[in-house]
């Protein structure tokens, strides 16, 4: 019955074609069996081919180039000490740490904020997809807005990320007066008399220089430990300078004496400068300084007139201090003019961020952001429906059925994603070089606030430097930021194949 | 039944419609299950026996189309029920409602009575995930979670319940051997799911369904991807199940409808144009076109 159905229109078709029709069906067929165009479509066939395998193989050829190129300039240079030194003047003593754990700390904060976020947009898009009019639409903004994202060049992300987090728009102050901050102790510093720094405590980096009395608590500098500091005004401790300026000539002049006039030279000096430090009643440990003043005295030995006094001079001063701090330890006077400076703690946070690291990551997460959703995305489209509604006839809740069946089925998707986002991290320099500058960073982030540097920008600044041994370096850094891309890639390989592989 | 999915044709071919239907047709029930069922009933007997899932006044659209029109339909407890007809007409959208899958299609609505024992299931104040723990489901295509087979059993029980190590062997063990899987993967519970045939999959899935201890098991055509041993097994499953459960089955296969199922609707264009005991339907249909359809010469 039904072979009947479909039989008849078509008969009654053909039997209403017209003559024409008929003609033209027989010449298309007639040309159809004699047609033979083989050699035309070899020729194109080869010429295809042989288009693609030039360009192939020229980009390959390039690659090898380039890479053949760094390698031989910079592998020589690649050693322990590189990695572990800092930048430097001299090409050969330059190094690569701050910028090594910057890269780390800056990809390491991305990937953080980066994966949540990025994941959990790409199941919102995904998994709970409105159908409402107001809510759709809002998912499309989101939608469309994404897609646009990843095309943005990252130097915009730059300009975004010291706008959006490193000045927080204006409206938390500055970085140097944020409106907020925690973990962090704001000082006045002093120097004693006896030439020590104390510390004491202000409430803010922009508070006003504190007036000092006898009440005010002192810390030690490096270790934070309350110190006790006499406070003093000046003319009560002149006399005590006084004799200190006295004693201080009458051994300089003793041991010009002894250098010039005796020409003692050996024990014989040591015993001399030892008998005027008695005589001159200095109060130092003499032990202290023999260490720096003998070798010198021994210099000027043959030396005399001006050159002589330099060098008397030079070997006096740290005399002077020693002896002053013997005397005068925690003696401050009262107008001493204090310095600002602060001590952070490894948690040290404030609004604005201020150019740290913690903006350089965040800012990286802009760029890494869409290339995770996308990839996010597409790798749960591919979870199979058949499983989601397999979870949900067995009373899954949806938030149930895509934690335990679409995320986990997305994972080498989503894996993928976030290994190439990260290798694309790694080497941003455009957005790194918004945030924090060109600086000359010595030292590895000690918090989140920390000014810091990343591998791209120190290749960067040594790349553009006229010496064609920092070009050397500059070759070795790129060396290390190619094996770390490549530690990267593998690990995405690995993933994947891990979590393909049924158990 | 040791004749079934050997003898039968388990698919009309277009060149000899006629004498095969008209020969298997009627006859077929009666001849390879006459063991089931003990009793012959009679069409009234559904609305006699105690009812699972109450259909009354039925209507259900896609948009502004129309796909189930007044279906009244009494599935009777622990028995198998068939829906049969020509694809399109609704045998599958009323099945995805009897659990709510539909909600899953933004334009899916639904008015009139489907009741579980009672419960009104589409009634806002109904739990879907209740109703879902109560009805089970087996799809078409075998649907395994690329997961080990233990876990692809345990993931239901786990989902409503903290159970023990113990509780869920058990759970398993038991769900396994319902599904007649048991002595085929007992050594093996923790390899992929993946790694069975086609066949040992979609008991995996029957497994898996039935181990939430629903009240109905639905089936939507749960044999069409498999071949006729496959297809044998399962339906020898459905026979066992029914001992426990009530299962609603759609399925284009008349032989299986005939073989495996106590209760039977036909449907057509979104209605129910006849719906009576396997038997009466098979061998002594009361409209033309239901002859005509299990007999092959419409649809």
């Amino acid at each position: 019955m039904a072979t009947n159905m479909t039989d008849q229109p078509t008969t009654s078709k053909r039997a209403t074609a017209s003559q024409g029709d008929v003609e033209l069906l027989g010449r298309a067929s007639e040309k159809l069996r004699a047609g033979n165009r083989r050699g035309r479509r070899q020729v194109i066939e080869r010429a295809f081919r042989a288009v693609a395998m030039s360009a192939a193989t020229l980009s390959v050829l390039l690659l090898a180039w380039l890479l053949g190129s760094i390698l031989l300039r910079g592998i020589g240079h690649l050693s322990w000490d590189f990695l572990r030194g800092v930048p430097s003047r001299v090409a050969s003593e330059a190094g690569l740490m701050p910028a090594v754990v910057g890269t780390i700390f800056i990809c390491v904060i991305a990937a953080c904020f980066a994966i949540p976020i990025g994941v959990g947009t790409a199941i919102l898009l995904e998994e709970y997809r409105p159908y409402r009019r107001p809510w759709r639409q809002f998912h499309d903004f989101v939608q469309l807005n994404i897609t646009n994202l990843a095309g943005v060049p990252s130097l915009v992300y730059g300009l975004l990320g010291l706008t959006a987090f490193a000045n927080v728009f204006g409206a938390f102050g500055t970085a140097k007066s944020p409106g907020f901050e925690f973990g962090i102790g704001h000082y006045d510093q002093f120097v004693t008399a006896g030439g020590i720094a104390v510390l004491t405590p202000v409430d803010r980096s922009d508070a006003t220089p504190t007036a000092i009395n006898s009440t005010t608590p002192f810390f030690d500098r490096d270790t934070l430990a309350p110190m006790v500091v006499k406070v003093v005004e000046p003319e009560s401790i002149q006399k005590e300078m006084q004799d200190l300026d006295r004693d201080l000539e009458a051994f300089s002049a003793s041991v010009a004496r002894i250098v010039s006039e005796e020409k003692l030279t050996g024990s014989a000096l040591d015993e001399a400068v030892a008998r005027a430090w008695t005589e001159a009643g200095l109060q130092a440990d003499p032990e202290s300084i023999k260490s720096s003043l003998v070798p010198i005295l021994a210099e000027a030995a043959g030396q005399s007139g001006r050159e002589l006094r330099r060098t008397l001079r030079r070997a006096l001063r740290p005399l002077e201090q020693a002896e002053s701090a013997a005397r005068l330890p925690d003696v401050l006077l009262t107008n001493s003019v204090p310095n600002r400076t602060s001590v952070t703690s490894p948690w040290y946070f404030r609004i604005p961020l201020g150019r740290g690291v913690l903006t350089g990551g965040l800012t990286l997460m802009l760029v890494i952001l869409p290339i995770i959703i996308i990839s996010a995305q597409e790798s749960l489209r591919a979870v199979s429906g058949s499983l989601r509604q397999a979870s949900l006839a067995m009373g899954a809740s949806k938030w149930q059925t895509i934690w335990r069946v679409t995320l986990p089925g997305s994972i080498p998707g989503v894996m993928t994603g976030i290994i190439l986002a990260m290798s694309r991290a790694i080497g941003e320099a455009a957005p790194i070089l918004i945030i924090a500058g060109i600086v000359y960073i010595t030292f590895a982030p000690s918090h989140l606030m920390d000014d810091f540097t990343a591998l791209p920008l120190q290749v960067y600044n040594w790349a553009s430097r006229p010496q064609s041994e920092f070009h050397d370096i500059a070759a070795a850094g790129i060396i290390l930021l190619l094996m770390l891309l490549l530690v990267f890639n593998g690990v995405a390989v690995l993933i994947r194949q891990l979590s393909q592989k049924p158990h | 039944m040791p004749l079934r999915s050997t003898t039968m044709p388990t698919n009309p071919t277009p060149s000899t419609p006629e004498p095969v239907y008209a020969s298997v047709g009627p006859t077929g029930p009666s001849v390879t299950r006459p063991t089931v069922r003990s009793t012959e009933q009679s069409s009234h007997a559904a609305s006699q026996a105690e009812v699972s899932v109450r259909i009354n006044g039925f209507n259900a659209w896609y948009g502004d189309f129309h796909a189930l029109k007044n279906i009244n339909l009494n599935h009777p407890r622990q028995k198998v029920t068939a829906y049969i007809g020509s694809s399109g007409c609704g045998k599958s959208t009323l099945l995805r409602w009897i659990n709510r899958m539909n909600d899953l299609i933004p334009t899916a609505r639904a008015a009139g009575t489907l009741e579980l024992h009672g419960d009104n299931i589409l009634s806002p104040a109904c739990d879907v995930v209740e109703l879902r723990k109560r009805v089970g489901m087996v799809f078409q295509k075998p649907n395994p979670f690329p997961k080990s087979i233990y876990d692809n059993v345990a993931y239901g029980p786990r989902l409503h319940a903290r159970l023990t190590r113990d509780e869920t062997d058990a759970l398993v063990e038991r769900s396994l051997k319902a599904a007649a899987l048991w002595d085929e993967v007992s050594h093996r519970l923790k390899h992929s799911a993946l790694g069975l045939s086609g066949g040992q999959q979609q008991r995996l899935c029957i497994a898996r369904a039935i181990a939430c201890n629903p009240e109905v098991l639905l089936m939507d055509e749960p044999c069409s991807a498999l071949d006729p041993i496959a297809t044998g097994k399962i339906e020898d499953l459905i026979d066992d199940l029914r001992t426990t459960y009530t299962v609603v089955i759609v399925t284009h296969n008349m032989q299986q409808a005939a073989r495996c199922s106590d209760y039977c609707a036909f449907m057509h264009l979104g209605e129910v144009v006849e719906f009576g005991s396997t038997t009466k339907i098979f061998q002594n249909p009361e409209k033309k076109q239901t002859e005509d359809y299990i007999t092959g010469r419409f649809g």
